[in-house]
């Protein structure tokens, strides 16, 4: 056994390792590459020969290898009688196909690249046929898609072969996708995806209720690949190929594979109604349209390509019968089209090649110029066309006993299936009949491209060799293929053989009857429009409302359209746009579970709120809104209002008893709205004439912002007072705080406990990143260029200096004038400085226990600083006092690190704390604790990072009277 | 319960790197160039170049050696006080996430050089951005995650304007910044919100109290916080609706940056959602598998339809990553082991692959000059066939066909919804590959089929290696795998514990 398994790896390797090699042989050796791949397609075919007698009566031979655990997925080659009676096939038709491509492709060829392509599909068709699991069959089933490809866009300098290619691929590899589907939800109902256990399963598939889903996916992977109605349209363009590419792909394999899979899953799926309903109706209609079509076709392959759709769709139809004599008929079938399609294809490449055109209406009385190829093909013709003592007849009596049968009852269907047969039989007779005598017979063509005549042997020799088999199979079929017809289909109904009989002469039935009516027919059909058809008219395609290839290339270009369009519609390549679809996408996050979860907001845990407060809020939100209306034309008036918001807050804070935070608040909305306003008189001016430019659609657009933004406002406090009057957790943290505050961390002001001793680490992080930050401002404001028109002075300024040069006509000087400038509140400002800083100390000291704290007492000193820079100016402050920002900065940071690694002198860990009482003079009982002095390094560090950012801000100022060359006078350092 | 450093040696590793880098840059930089003589800015220019090169050197260096330590040498466990862990998961995703950072910076010397953006700066912005990786697929608790987050997002923002005197990558700069900071917004409101409603901020405290409410339904102050979590999260993925920003940034970024978004980026923010959704709120699968599974419906979609229409290559790769990235959370969606590790091998997959192609679009110059019009790969076949065939091989991995390792990739993803029962995901999933199959393959036919256009600029050797080293990785794959899916299985069960 281990020999037969070796040999099927063999079988499926030297196909793809040859490939390989091929790509690298040199590009002008035409005879090596030729034989090289004729060797590969001659070991093959040995190996199928060697094993026929092992998978002779149902046997299979089988190889596993683990491949996938994780998904229980084995690498599993399985052969069978189907398989191998395919094996066969392909090795076989591929040795002839590389035989006649050595002599059929120009010296010009990329002759490598050719038989790369076809070793490597040739491995990928075999993959296909003996691969033993779902997941193997698709996977060397996209492989087939993708050689196809690169064969079919062989000659990539020609247009249609590009769109030919790309057309096949994409309907192909649509397919494949598909397939891939489907088969997992067939692996899914089966629950496995080995075949062995697949193909026993049949009734649990029927009875499932997945097996729609899994028999319309897998479906639309083997009608598209066999070219069935609607996806027929991909096969016609693929004609553009080489022709020994048609030869192979488009007769024995490629599109073979479709209704392989369609006859490897018939015993899993076969038995179930949708089966027949679905592919019934596609394989009559594409048996009788491709038929109909083959013969409006001027193209010699195009009409070749159209009598293959309609020959798959006769075997689409056999299989969807679900009787088993049928199902032999559909076997025997795809063997016997094997063979005289692949003649013909070669026959037609032939003709291409030696008289230059293959357009049927410029051919004509070739059987004189080129004797042996007319009777080569006119036998093939006739098979295909089902003249008798041809293999094609046998298996069209089959089909046609078939059709006769009934086989679901009272199905209209069912009954009609005879008259179709015998119409398509009608048109595959006519169109076979014009294919012979429009080329062979007839005036002899004299505008060729070419002088035709006989190509050389070796060119005939694989047209020989498939007509021959036509012949003898068509008069001793039991002897020469009986028992390989039997083989097959033991392996496709798992061991079974129905009764069928291979006799040439049955007498005289209704089958036979209908051949007559058909080859009758079809003759009176030909002559009848004999001359109409050699007319000026191009190939026939489908009827444009079925040309469903024209109908996805539309649907195409207008799905990308749309997607543009709505892309533009929506705005997405703004930045506004996609704010706002952010925030409503949040917005509706926050609103499902409202909307969806029943989830509503509790009533009254709170008590009845104050009417006062109510009214600050009211006026808090008021500012908002209007913050945020004007936030684009005037930004000052925003500013005043964000600032009143603020306060709003801050009155909110005191009202429910935490002065601190109200503390804090009132602090930071001073300084930052000092600082913005600073920053703002650096920024460029409004433009006017934006306004104008406010058209209605701007409008529109700050109306529905306006909406989303109350929207927005509206949800966040509904979220809020929700999460506020839920019920709250016995054991959350705000208990453990104030149970501990006082005995663990010697303070009775929580909140500044817990910001320099429960969470000082956190702390520690913060007042680091606020010293980076003010560095940061002070690097980017360094290099920071106003924009020209906020360089002059302010307008209230201007008027100033005016009114005081006036005055002071005999002071003519820069610092004098300074000194007058807003003269009173100056004054105030400079005085209030010791204040503040006592101020400072005050909420410094008292901020362990009372509400004040390092960050406040910071801010609070660093206003004192605020103050003076506004009422003197900078260079006036900077000649009185030495300011040194940065290193306060360092300082403060350095301070806070060192009490917390102070800590390690006692062996405790980073930022343990220490606390205790001391009597001080006059000051009198103070707190001592190591907080402390971490506080101080965050009061340092705040006044520091305040006054850094105030710095940079002010020296705008004395850089601009630099620039315009007023304050020369006076140098003042500017990179400190 | 204490430092434990020795399991975040891998991070301590990039935090030493960056900052040496830093130092080096400070230390070893020229003079600003307005105090030199015009004689010596020549050598000036030159010793910076020379910086900043020997600073890329090093920080792939620490790269590499980070990932080795995660990946070998560094002793699972936590550290920090449980903010920090060191498992299967974490493990695979820094390995993963580190080694793509190296390869992106690596790649990037000739390309940033050329651009003029190669500065000392530009590699400790990596480093950095790579140690908020590994914080973020190390993340026990909702500070550390967000810490981790935040360190990267910050050095992406920066790195995303690294070229601060070019319009479109300021734009992509401000637009990724503003956006992200929304974001991130929401992601800490969600978090708040989970930790409000849970009374802890530690991963396996809230897997502790979901695991008791899931009985009775989740409160739903938990599921908003959940929900506005995997907004946040959605951002840092580029999934739809939150996708934006992605084919802004991934076009006006230099393009290695946008590479490094595509591959370390993506990895690290898909593990970042592994750990939060699976071991935070892994006991309440059925409450955010929906969320998902919308992220994933939404993301597979736009990524599909919106690159039918681009004729620029970055921007089909950014939709080509927001379709991805729909592919993988549909894996992720599932809420089963198998979830987790097709989640982890599809993103490890899609980077390399992605990886790949940048590397060739790195070298997409005409005359000095970037040409990247899905035009200028026209007859690329007959100029460079051995180019063009890795790339094919890449984009038809991409696409998802059989035997490249996009397929398996899929295939896990889609095996791992479909036991899940998310039956109708994948029929949305196999519609979005089936157009996404489509844009690929038009590049492929571009490539083979089209007229050539002139040849592109000679490439560095070392970008060419990388195109075949992708290229094969994707051909090889489907023999063993390299060992991911095993890894990513482990990583699933050190997550979740137990098999599928």
């Amino acid at each position: 056994m281990a020999v037969e398994q070796l040999s099927l790896i063999l079988l499926i390797l030297s196909p793809f390792v040859g490939s390989v090699v091929a790509a690298f042989l040199p590009a002008t050796a035409r005879n090596s590459e030729a034989i090289f791949a004729g060797a590969i397609a001659l070991i093959n075919l040995g190996i199928a020969i060697w094993l026929g007698p092992s998978v002779r009566d149902g046997g299979v031979v089988r190889m596993e290898a683990p491949w996938i655990p994780l998904l229980g997925l084995d690498f599993v080659l399985r052969l069978d009688g189907l398989a191998w009676a395919f094996v066969c096939l392909i090795s076989g038709i591929g040795l002839l196909v590389t035989i006649y491509a050595r002599y059929y492709m120009s010296p010009q060829d990329p002759v490598p690249r050719f038989f790369s392509f076809l070793l490597g599909f040739m491995g990928a068709m075999l993959g296909v046929v003996v691969s033993g699991n779902l997941i193997q069959i698709v996977f060397f089933w996209e492989l087939t898609s993708l050689f196809s490809f690169l064969l079919i866009g062989y000659w990539h300098h020609s247009q249609s072969a590009r769109t030919g290619a790309r057309r096949a691929l994409l309907t192909t590899g649509a397919g494949g996708l598909c397939l891939f589907a489907g088969m997992l939800v067939l692996g899914q109902i089966v629950g496995s995806y080995d075949l062995d256990v697949v193909l026993f399963s049949g009734e649990v598939i029927a009875a499932s209720p997945l097996y729609p889903a899994a028999l319309i996916l897998i479906l639309l992977g083997a009608l598209t690949k066999s070219a069935q109605f609607p996806f027929h349209f991909w096969l016609p363009g693929a004609m553009s190929a080489p022709t020994p590419v048609s030869a192979y792909l488009h007769s024995a394999t490629m599109v073979k594979a479709g209704v392989f899979l369609l006859a490897r899953l018939w015993p899993a799926m076969a038995d179930h109604d949708l089966w027949f309903y679905i592919l019934a109706p596609i394989g009559a209609i594409t048996l009788l349209m491709g038929a109909a079509l083959a013969l409006f076709q001027q193209d010699l392959k195009g009409l070749l390509a159209y009598s293959t759709i309609s020959h798959l769709g006769l075997i689409t139809l056999l299989l969807a019968l679900n009787s088993k004599t049928a199902a032999v008929a559909a076997v025997f079938h795809i063997m016997n089209h094997a063979v005289f399609k692949a003649s013909l294809f070669m026959a037609a490449g032939i003709i291409d090649h030696e008289a230059g055109t293959r357009d049927i209406r410029r051919l004509g009385g070739l059987a004189k110029a080129m004797p042996i190829t007319a009777a080569l093909a006119m036998v093939a013709a006739a098979a295909m066309a089902g003249v008798p003592l041809m293999n094609g007849f046998l298996s069209k009596e089959m089909f046609f006993a078939e059709t006769v049968e009934t086989h679901v009852q009272g199905s209209f269907l069912d009954s009609l299936l005879p008259y179709v047969a015998t119409l398509a039989g009608l048109f595959s007779v006519a169109y076979s009949l014009r294919l012979i005598d429009q080329v062979f017979f007839g005036p002899k063509a004299t505008d060729l491209p070419k002088k035709p005549h006989d190509p050389v042997i070796w060119m005939l020799l694989p047209v020989g060799c498939l007509v021959l088999i036509c012949l003898l199979v068509g008069l001793f079929p039991g002897p020469v293929i009986g028992e390989f017809l039997e083989t097959a289909v033991r392996g496709m109904l798992l061991g079974e053989k129905p009764y069928y009989s291979l006799a040439i002469w049955h007498g005289v039935n209704t089958a036979l009857i209908m051949s007559v009516v058909a080859m009758i027919g079809g003759i009176i059909a030909y002559v009848a429009l004999r001359d109409w058809l050699s007319g000026d008219f191009e190939g026939a395609r489908m009827p444009g409302r079925l040309a469903l290839r024209k109908r996805v290339e539309r649907a195409q270009t207008a799905l990308g359209r749309a997607w543009a369009r709505s892309e533009v519609w929506l705005g997405l390549s703004h930045l506004q746009p996609q704010l706002r679809w952010i925030v409503c996408v949040a917005i509706l996050t926050i609103a499902w579970p409202f909307l969806f979860r029943s989830w509503a907001i509790q009533p009254g845990a709170a008590e009845q709120p104050d009417t006062a407060l109510l009214f600050v809020w009211l006026i808090g939100g008021a500012c908002a809104i209007g913050a945020a209306y004007q936030a684009k034309y005037h930004r000052l008036a925003a500013l005043i209002m964000t600032g009143g918001a603020g306060l709003a807050v801050c009155i909110t804070f005191a009202w429910l008893s935490a002065p601190d935070l109200a503390l804090t608040q009132v602090l930071v909305e001073v300084v930052t709205t000092v600082l913005l306003l600073l920053g703002l008189r650096w920024l460029p001016k409004r433009k006017e004439d934006i306004r104008e430019a406010a058209d209605l659609n701007a409008k529109r657009r700050r109306a529905a912002d306006a909406v989303i933004a109350c929207l927005g406002g509206v949800g966040l406090a509904a979220l809020s007072y929700a999460v506020m009057t839920a019920p709250t957790n016995p054991d959350g943290i705000a208990r453990w705080l104030l149970t501990y505050a006082y005995s663990e961390g010697g303070g009775r002001n929580v909140v500044n406990v817990i910001l320099v001793d429960f969470r000082g680490f956190d702390t520690l992080g913060e007042i680091t990143v606020l010293g980076i930050v003010a560095l940061s401002v002070y690097a980017l404001l360094r290099r920071f260029r106003p924009a020209v028109e906020s360089v002059q002075a302010p307008t209230q300024k201007t008027f100033q200096d005016k009114y005081d040069a006036q005055r002071h006509e005999s002071h003519a000087d820069d610092r004098q004038i300074d000194a007058h400038y807003l003269l009173t509140p100056g004054l105030i400002m400079r005085l209030l400085f010791p204040l503040i800083a006592m101020m400072a100390m005050f909420l410094f000291l008292r901020g362990h226990d009372l509400p004040g704290g390092g960050f406040v007492a910071g801010l609070t000193f660093a206003v004192a600083f605020l103050l003076q820079y506004m009422a003197g100016g900078a260079r006036w402050v900077e000649e009185r006092l030495t300011i040194l920002p940065t290193l306060w900065i360092g300082g403060g940071l350095l301070m806070a690190l060192g009490t917390g690694a102070a800590a390690w002198i006692w062996d405790l860990p980073f930022l343990s704390t220490y606390f205790s009482y001391k009597e001080l003079p006059v000051v009198g009982k103070i707190p001592v604790a190591s907080a402390l002095i971490f506080d101080f390094g965050v009061f340092t560090l705040v006044t520091g990072a305040t006054v850094l950012i105030l710095v940079a801000l002010a020296h705008q100022a004395v850089r601009w009277q630099r620039m315009t060359g007023k304050g020369e006078k006076i140098a003042l350092e500017e990179d400190r | 319960m204490s430092l434990n450093l020795a399991a975040a040696a891998p991070e301590l590793i990039l935090a030493v790197a960056a900052l040496a880098i830093l130092m080096f840059g400070v230390l070893r930089a020229p003079a600003p160039a307005y105090l030199l003589a015009a004689g010596d800015k020549p050598a000036a220019a030159l010793a910076e170049r020379r910086n900043a090169a020997w600073a890329l050197w090093f920080a792939v260096g620490a790269l590499i050696l980070a990932a080795l330590w995660a990946g070998f040498w560094a002793p699972a466990g936590r550290a920090f006080s449980d903010a920090f862990i060191l498992d299967g998961l974490s493990r695979y995703a820094k390995v993963a996430a580190f080694l793509t950072a190296a390869a992106a910076l690596a790649l990037s010397r000739d390309l940033m050089g050329r651009l003029e953006a190669l500065s000392y700066e530009y590699a400790v912005l990596v480093v950095l951005a790579a140690l908020g990786m590994g914080m973020m697929a190390s993340a026990n608790d909702l500070i550390s995650l967000y810490i981790g987050l935040e360190l990267q997002s910050l050095a992406l923002y920066v790195l995303a304007a690294l070229r601060r005197d070019d319009a479109r990558a300021t734009e992509a700069g401000l637009k990724y910044f503003v956006l992200g900071a929304l974001s991130s917004g929401l992601l800490l409101f969600g978090a708040s919100f989970v930790y409000g409603y849970t009374g802890s901020i530690n991963f396996d405290v809230i897997r502790a109290v979901t695991a008791v409410e899931e009985g009775h339904n989740l409160s739903v102050g938990l599921l908003i916080g959940i929900s506005l979590m995997a907004c946040g999260i959605g951002f840092k993925l580029s999934a739809a609706p939150f996708h934006m920003w992605t084919p802004d940034v991934y076009q006006g970024a230099p393009l290695p940056i946008a590479a490094f978004f595509a591959s370390a980026a993506k990895i690290a923010a898909a593990a970042m959602l592994l750990r939060l959704f699976y071991g935070a709120f892994g006991e309440a699968t059925s409450q955010w598998r929906d969320i998902l599974a919308v992220l994933a419906a939404a993301s597979m979609l736009v990524g599909g339809f919106g690159a039918l229409v681009q004729t620029n290559v970055v921007r089909l790769l950014a939709y080509s990553s927001i379709g991805n990235v729909g592919f993988a959370l549909t894996g992720m969606a599932a809420g089963t082991a198998q979830g987790i590790s097709s989640g982890l091998l599809y993103m490890v997959i899609y980077a390399v692959t992605t990886l790949g192609v940048f590397a060739f679009l790195f070298g997409m110059r005409r005359g000095g000059k970037p040409a990247l019009a899905i035009s200028d790969f026209a007859g690329l076949a007959r100029r460079d066939m051995a180019s063009a065939l890795c790339l094919g091989a890449l984009m038809f991995s991409l696409a998802g066909v059989p035997p490249l390792a996009g397929f398996f990739a899929k295939l896990y993803a889609f095996q791992a919804a479909w036991t899940a029962g998310l039956g109708y995901l994948l029929v949305i999933a196999v519609l979005a590959a089936v157009v996404s199959a489509f844009y690929y393959i038009r590049v492929v036919k571009v490539m083979f089929f089209d007229e050539p256009a002139e040849a592109f600029d000679p490439q560095p050797f070392g970008q060419r290696l990388a195109l075949y080293a992708a290229a094969a990785f994707s051909l090889i794959f489907v023999i063993g795998g390299f060992g991911l899916p095993e890894a990513a299985q482990r990583a699933a069960t050190a997550l979740i514990g137990g098999g599928a």
